[in-house]
């Protein structure tokens, strides 16, 4: 992830623990999406069974909002990591 | 009344010994000056003042009127933040009736499978000015209705004359492409299925290969994973769920479909260009052009250090000069406004129906447009009417807002020939030296719009009818 350090021999308990590592950040991503644009997007007075249309399009707003951020994020630390000066290190 | 006065009397006790003290070192600097000072103080009157004892005992000092001096200053103070607290005040009170008007539209129960309208908004700066002026206008008029409204939009904004007009034409060009591509694709397909239920195929492939078929298998192919599968298939839930088939609200209703805000009369004006651009011009960059342009600069060749520097100038402000990198000139038109009578109107689309995208969205010249002009005014004349505009924004708030109604309900009329001054207001206020160099620059800015009628017959305009 990130492009930190490359291994260079990869066993299969590495991939695992990649794999593991991975799906930990994908469901901690959408824990904190689903979160966030339920903080924002829904009225907590829950007058309404069902998602009114303002709370709809706020929600496809948030939610491509977050995606947009957080793959650019990832192509920041991605370059930070390549060029070597990430947690400065130089 | 006698308790009134006394505490005058101490007052003016102790201030006169402080200036009896100030006295002597003046009048070593002026002795002119001495005649004049003692009928001054004379004519003073006591100031009114008010008080109490328990007051007094309290530390709060004498209560009075202020100087005639800080009188002025505080009225002058109150009246312009009073006027500038009673717009605001007035400004919100509007915006809040019009969102509470439109707010039922929101609060409709929508399905997951709903995708809401969505507007295109098209922003450029005014000329010689930042486009933050521009923005300021969408955001505080428009932007709260539509939220109000749930309407999503799209802002595009430009920093450089043309952007908006290269960047429409650019689409509407992709779309014709794309067009003309399904159409090759579906010739061949045609083909292709003619082909094989003829009687040339049947001898030539179809009686070989049985003899063949006994003796070689196929050979493995090796295909594209994406061809295979896609991420759906693979995530479990879709083994149970169908998966959701977006409808838009767009799709259903031609009439009301989407819209196209333009910011500006400058906006304005490259939407439309952008659109006959895209529409009539050729689908690649024709060369010539260049060529043209490389005959005239030889020719004059002392001009063009001139008009290189005049190039230079921008044509709005721009925030952040200096250290930024030179971006690539903004693309030429694809055809000239002269042209756009003997042009074709798009040959790769079907005219005849309304053109959708892959969206089954119609496409953006379908789709009914509305413009603002944005209330800017620049030189030093005006500003009594800038001052005057500051004061009264609630009368801009409440025309702007109110004509916002009709994208928002989605009331849309034939495109007329009038519509072409749609804004044409703002013009009048445009900087004319600015107008000026924009003419030797052959912007489109300062040209006249002009619509082709086949174009014309297409448009929409927003308007509210009452």
């Amino acid at each position: 992830m990130f492009g930190l350090g490359g291994a260079p021999q990869v066993t299969s308990q590495q991939k695992i623990q990649a794999a593991e590592a991975e799906l930990d950040m994908v469901t901690g991503m959408f824990n904190s999406l689903v979160e966030q644009c339920h903080a924002k997007c829904i009225n907590r007075s829950y007058a309404e069974g069902d998602v009114t249309k303002q709370e709809a399009l706020c929600l496809d707003r948030c939610v491509s909002k977050y995606f947009e951020t957080n793959v650019q994020v990832g192509e920041n630390m991605q370059k930070l990591g390549q060029s070597g000066s990430f947690m400065g290190r130089q | 009344m006698s308790e009134e006065k006394k505490p005058v009397e101490p007052a003016s006790n102790t201030a006169k010994p402080a200036s009896e003290a100030a006295k002597p070192t003046k009048e070593a600097a002026k002795p002119t000056k001495e005649a004049a000072k003692p009928t001054k103080e004379a004519a003073k009157p006591a100031k009114k003042s008010w008080s109490n004892p328990a007051l007094r005992a309290m530390g709060i000092p004498k209560i009075s009127l202020p100087s005639r001096n800080w009188m002025i200053f505080w009225s002058v103070l109150a009246t312009i933040g009073g006027g500038i607290y009673y717009d605001r005040h007035q400004q919100k009170k509007i915006r809040e009736k019009y969102t509470e008007q439109v707010k039922v539209l929101g609060e409709e129960v929508y399905t997951s499978n709903r995708i809401p309208r969505k507007v295109t908004v098209f922003i450029a700066p005014p000329p010689d000015a930042f486009l933050e002026e521009s923005l300021k206008h969408f955001r505080r008029y428009v932007k709260p209705l539509l939220n109000a409204a749930a309407i999503d939009f799209d802002v595009y904004t430009e920093g450089r004359q043309g952007e908006i007009r290269s960047q429409i034409a650019d689409r509407i060009r992709e779309i014709r492409r794309k067009a003309l591509e399904d159409h090759k694709k579906k010739e061949e397909d045609a083909r292709a299925e003619a082909y094989s239920k003829s009687w040339t195929k049947f001898f030539k492939e179809d009686v070989p290969n049985v003899f063949k078929r006994a003796k070689e298998e196929e050979p493995e192919v090796l295909v594209d994973r994406h061809d295979l599968y896609s991420p759906t298939n693979v995530l479990g839930l879709y083994k149970i769920f169908e998966p959701l088939q977006p409808i838009r609200d767009d799709e259903t209703d031609v009439e009301t479909v989407g819209g196209i805000i333009c910011i500006g009369r400058g906006a304005y004006k490259e939407y439309v260009s952008g659109v006959q651009e895209g529409l009539l011009g050729p689908l690649d960059k024709p060369e010539e052009k260049i060529e043209e342009v490389k005959i005239e600069s030889v020719e004059g060749s002392e001009e063009s250090s001139e008009t290189k520097q005049e190039v230079e100038i921008d044509d709005f402000g721009l925030k952040d000069e200096g250290d930024k990198p030179k971006q690539d000139p903004v693309p030429q038109p694809y055809i000239k406004q002269k042209d756009y009578q003997s042009a074709v109107l798009a040959p790769e689309l079907d005219m005849s129906t309304v053109i959708r995208d892959s969206n089954n969205v119609p496409v953006m010249f379908e789709q009914p447009l509305y413009v603002y002009p944005i209330p800017k005014l620049v030189g030093i004349s005006n500003w009594p009417r800038k001052i005057y505009r500051f004061f009264t924004r609630r009368d801009i708030a409440e025309d702007v807002t109110s004509e916002t109604l009709a994208i928002v309900y989605g009331k849309s009329r034939p495109f007329e020939y009038k519509d072409n001054f749609l804004a044409k207001e703002e013009e009048l206020n445009w900087p004319k030296k600015w107008v000026e160099r924009g003419r030797k620059k052959e912007s489109e800015w300062v040209q006249e719009v002009e619509i082709d009628n086949r174009i014309a017959d297409r448009l929409r305009v927003f308007e509210q009818t009452k």
